[in-house]
């Protein structure tokens, strides 16, 4: 191994001293880990650090209705009378007590560690709609424009949706787009009313967002943007709307792409960083490190970095992973195959069967699936 | 008394074989009543300047004495083209400021020797914050270093603004880093109004005026590139040898802590306890030593000191981004995020030093670094003057 900053070869007295004996720098703690690999010393041990232990229990939110006409929140007898006739307080009628279709605000579980966002301002029936499988009433895209986006994360990574411009855009919208149940928790945090799209009128103009005052926000290439301000999105920005929802404007020309005909096609499999949830689709193979070859954030790393924040988890366990440290790709037999960089840590790969492995580096592990 | 402390990146070394390591001294001040302030503006009125110039100096320095000045507070005014005069002598807020008159050469040489007259009339008070504000366009051949060092011996620092779209920073930037200042970029009108009121708030906020650091060092130690962070002013060129040497530092500023970065070069390291340098600032005083041992286990359990770590790289990446080097700059800051999991001062350094590299000209880098600070728990931040 060899001093960045004046190349001369490093030692043990380095090591012991902690300093390049040449130029005085001091060595980092990645470099005396390699230094130390590269002497057989047995590495140092990492910092402890603690997960919490999350104890508590699913709150049950209670149906809860508020009055039109006095705006009094009615639950338990009062909801009975509400939904049979009128408001026990200021008698306001319920017109839709005749018809039957008043529905009680739909109960809904709060995972422990996400934010339930209760701006719902949905009013439309269900006759016309597929209940989806959360007991959210899916929202189709209105006719008239839509933008295409790709989608960055959970299984339905790679597809391509077509999100309406020139309307607020929330949950019941994002359900109708992502019917997959593996979005049910994460659109939770999504807003009724969340984010607008916009388009200029000629098509070289440039796509814009904004954020309609969301609980849980929405970020632009990592940035929380807040206002009434479009933010002005370039091809391939990625999006986070509350958390765990990536989409990635796209080029109206490659929303052209058959992505299922390239899935039948091609070799491909799913690489899920299971500390955050991020799932991408990857089909020559994918580098596990921080960085990419021209230095710039690997794509994954970004969007697990942003997932960790948003979700208020510990983003720092990704510095566990060196910038560039191994590459994932499978044989042409299916195999699974690791190409670890000179000096970097070897991960423990567990082979699980049926197409799936695991594979574990300190504090972070993956799921590779075919 | 303010609490100073010195280190090594590791408090053990490897005896009876020499040493080449970095350090890091901290000063954390217990006084946070803001001086009043002597303010010298020594203003450019060469050619260059005439006309709209002259108007913008003449508006500021009256907004100056009508506005920004406290009751406490002084100020001087030193004109200079191809010789430089005394304009307006040491007064109050209440003084009398008569029109600026632009035309003829530029001379910086003549600006600093007058300079250093006024101040060696006016005596060193450190009971008083000194600033020196020099603007120029820089087009100016540069003065003797020894004379802009001097600035600092009367407990002033002195900061240069550089002028018009046509400014030249290099000259400037180096007299205000001998002088332990900052360099302020205003290129338009506008911005000259807006650095002298940057520059009146920051020297309403010092809390200790160009503190002198006394560094006595050990026979076969040599400390060298004395590195002042977060801002990358160097304190000293070349090597310091064994023996007393006295060095200024820029102003102390309230809710900072004064950081200094150095390499160590000792011939031997013996067995047991070695002093390596002594520190005193303010009337408190610290040591540098450090540990010599054979025993490798405990050299290799010793930890690493993360806030040396962090202090000296910070150090270096500054001084790259003086010298231009962005690409040198962001390798190293990159090497820091590689901290973050260790160091909680890591995500402010680096968000703020890549502030720094995204500046569009030299002159907004240099202003910007100019206004880094380090609070006194850790954090990096600009300073909003």
């Amino acid at each position: 191994m060899r001093c960045v900053g004046c190349g001369s070869g490093l030692g043990e007295i380095d090591l012991l001293n902690s300093s390049c004996q040449s130029c005085g720098d001091i060595l980092l703690p990645d470099d005396l880990a390699t230094l130390r690999r590269e002497m057989g010393i047995a590495p140092d041990a990492p910092p402890e650090v603690e997960n919490p232990v999350i104890e508590a229990t699913p709150e049950k939110v209670p149906d809860s209705v508020d009055c039109p006409g006095c705006n009094t929140p009615l639950m338990g007898e009062d909801l009975a009378q509400w939904n049979t006739g009128a408001c026990p307080y200021c008698s306001h009628e319920n017109e839709g007590a005749a018809a039957g279709t008043t529905q009680p605000e739909e109960v809904i579980y709060i995972p422990d560690n996400l934010d339930y966002d209760e701006n719902e301002n949905d009013e439309e029936s269900s006759e016309d709609f597929e209940l989806h499988p959360s007991g959210f009433l899916p929202e189709l895209p209105p006719d008239g424009d839509t933008i295409p986006m790709i989608i960055n994360v959970g299984p339905m990574v790679g597809q391509s949706i077509d999100v309406p411009v020139g309307v607020p855009v929330g949950r019941r919208g994002l359900f109708g787009l992502l019917p997959d149940p593996w979005y049910e928790k994460h659109l939770k945090r999504v807003s009724g009313e969340h984010f607008e799209v916009f388009v200029g009128e000629n098509e070289d103009e440039r796509v814009g967002i904004t954020d309609l005052g969301s609980t849980n926000g929405t970020y632009v290439g990592g940035t929380r943007i807040s206002g009434t301000e479009m933010t002005v999105v370039s091809t391939d920005t990625d999006i986070n709307i509350g958390g765990n929802i990536q989409l990635c404007s796209l080029d109206a020309a490659k929303s052209t792409l058959d992505i299922a005909e390239r899935l039948a096609s091609e070799p491909h499999f799913y690489v899920t960083h299971n500390q955050s949830g991020i799932r991408v689709l990857t089909y020559a193979g994918v580098h596990l490190g921080r960085m990419t070859e021209g230095d710039e954030m690997e794509r994954w790393a970004a969007m697990a970095d942003l997932q960790l924040r948003a979700m208020g988890q510990d983003d720092s366990i990704l510095a566990y992973l060196s910038r560039r440290h191994f590459t994932v790709s499978l044989g042409e037999d299916g195999s699974l195959s690791l190409d670890v960089f000179e000096g970097k840590e070897e991960p423990e790969v567990v082979d699980e069967g049926e197409g799936k492995w695991k594979i574990n580096l300190r504090k972070n592990s993956f799921t590779i699936e075919t | 008394m303010p609490s100073l402390n010195a280190s090594l990146v590791k408090n053990v070394a490897l005896s009876n074989s020499p040493l080449n390591s970095r350090g890091a001294l901290t000063i954390v001040g217990d006084n946070e009543n803001a001086l009043p302030m002597d303010l010298l503006m020594v203003l450019d009125v060469s050619g260059s300047m005439s006309g709209e110039g002259e108007r913008v100096l003449t508006d500021t320095v009256i907004h100056t004495l009508n506005n920004l000045l406290r009751p406490e507070d002084k100020i001087a005014i030193i004109t200079f083209n191809q010789s430089a005069n005394i304009h307006t002598n040491w007064t109050g807020k209440d003084g009398n400021v008569a029109p600026f008159s632009a035309g003829g050469g530029t001379n910086f040489g003549s600006a600093i020797n007058e300079t250093l007259s006024l101040l060696g009339a006016h005596g060193r008070d450190e009971s008083r914050a000194g600033i020196v504000l020099f603007l120029s366009d820089g087009h100016g051949p540069m003065p003797n270093s020894d004379n802009v060092r001097a600035i600092t011996e009367f407990g002033f620092t002195m900061h240069t603004l550089g002028v018009t779209s046509e400014r030249s920073p290099s000259h400037l930037e180096q007299m205000a880093e001998l002088a332990r200042g900052f360099y302020f970029d205003a290129p338009s009108l506008n911005d000259v109004k807006k650095s002298f009121q940057s520059l009146f708030n920051y020297g309403k906020t010092v809390v200790y005026a160009a503190p002198d650091l006394e560094i006595g060092i050990s026979d076969g130690v040599a400390l060298s590139d004395l590195v002042q962070t977060p801002q990358g002013v160097k304190i000293h060129e070349g090597e310091l040898g064994p023996g007393e040497h006295t060095v200024s530092l820029t102003h102390m500023v309230q809710d900072s802590r004064g950081e200094l970065s150095f390499r160590v070069n000792a011939d031997n390291i013996s067995d047991g306890d070695n002093l390596l340098a002594t520190f005193k600032c303010i009337g408190a005083t610290t040591e540098l030593r450090v540990k010599g041992t054979q025993d490798k286990t405990e050299l290799l359990e010793a930890p690493q000191n993360l806030d040396v770590t962090l202090i000296t790289r910070v150090g270096d990446v500054t001084t790259l981004l003086k010298q231009g080097d962005k690409d040198g700059a962001t390798r190293i800051i990159t090497q820091i995020e590689t901290l973050r999991a260790a160091h909680p001062g890591v995500d402010s350094v680096t968000k703020t030093l890549t502030e720094v590299t995204k500046a569009s000209t030299d002159g907004e880098r240099l202003e910007t670094l100019g206004k880094m600070k380090t609070t006194k728990d850790g954090k990096t931040e600009l300073r909003e003057d």
